[in-house]
């Protein structure tokens, strides 16, 4: 997506004194700062002390293995 | 190779924040659903949510090897269910899930098998990744 904007001059000085200070493109530094801003935005959500369940099954390697073996059988059934 | 890009999520105070979710058919015998699943590297299986493998058409009782996940789905029943994946332009893939008895719960990808059958790299800082068969 292309986006056009309008900027003030002292947005714009800011802007091409960041990009000049990196040594990237005008826009790269725009993106950049873009990102910062929904990810501080993410920060957020871990720092409000918000209670998520993890339904992740962590270190499940008995299930794992019982998977695989089954998984194993069916594509020999297939091959058959 | 196939670019997704990662999708923002509200939680219950409104609060965005931002997974890897992959957008996926399963297919097992006359039955299609597309679903989404949250690709977990930290999973060691993948999980398939109860209501999903009943719209799939698998009957809990005909599932015979049955599993004992960890974490917080260890106080659920699972038992092992095999079908297609198919995603994006590729080629259907066969996939194992622990179909669980909890209902609340994503659709996972994990270790096993889905992180066998597709390399992923993620770009957490472009809010992409990208998947290939192996």
């Amino acid at each position: 997506m292309n986006l056009t904007l309008n900027l003030s001059p002292e947005l714009e000085q800011y802007l091409l004194q960041s990009a000049e200070r990196r040594g990237i493109s005008v826009e790269e530094v725009t993106l950049q700062m873009l990102m910062g801003c929904m990810q501080s935005q993410e920060q957020d959500l871990i720092a409000s002390g918000a209670v998520c369940d993890v339904w992740s099954p962590y270190d499940a390697f008995d299930a794992a293995q019982t998977m695989l073996e089954v998984l194993n059988q069916s594509k020999a059934q297939e091959d058959e | 190779m196939e670019r997704f890009s990662f999708v923002s999520v509200n939680n219950a105070l409104g609060e965005v924040g931002f997974r890897p979710i992959l957008p996926i058919t399963l297919v097992y015998q006359n039955a299609s659903v597309k679903v989404s699943g949250l690709l977990d590297t930290g999973a060691s299986v993948n999980v398939l949510p109860y209501n999903a493998g009943v719209q799939l058409g698998y009957e809990w009782e005909r599932q015979t090897t049955v599993l004992s996940l960890t974490g917080n789905l260890a106080q659920y029943e699972a038992r092992v269910v095999v079908m297609q994946g198919q995603v994006g332009q590729f080629e259907p893939v066969q996939l194992v899930f622990a179909w669980t008895r909890a209902e609340n719960v994503p659709l996972i990808l994990g270790q096993v098998n889905f992180f066998m059958e597709f390399d992923v790299c993620f770009y957490r800082s472009q809010l992409a990744f990208n998947l290939s068969p192996r």
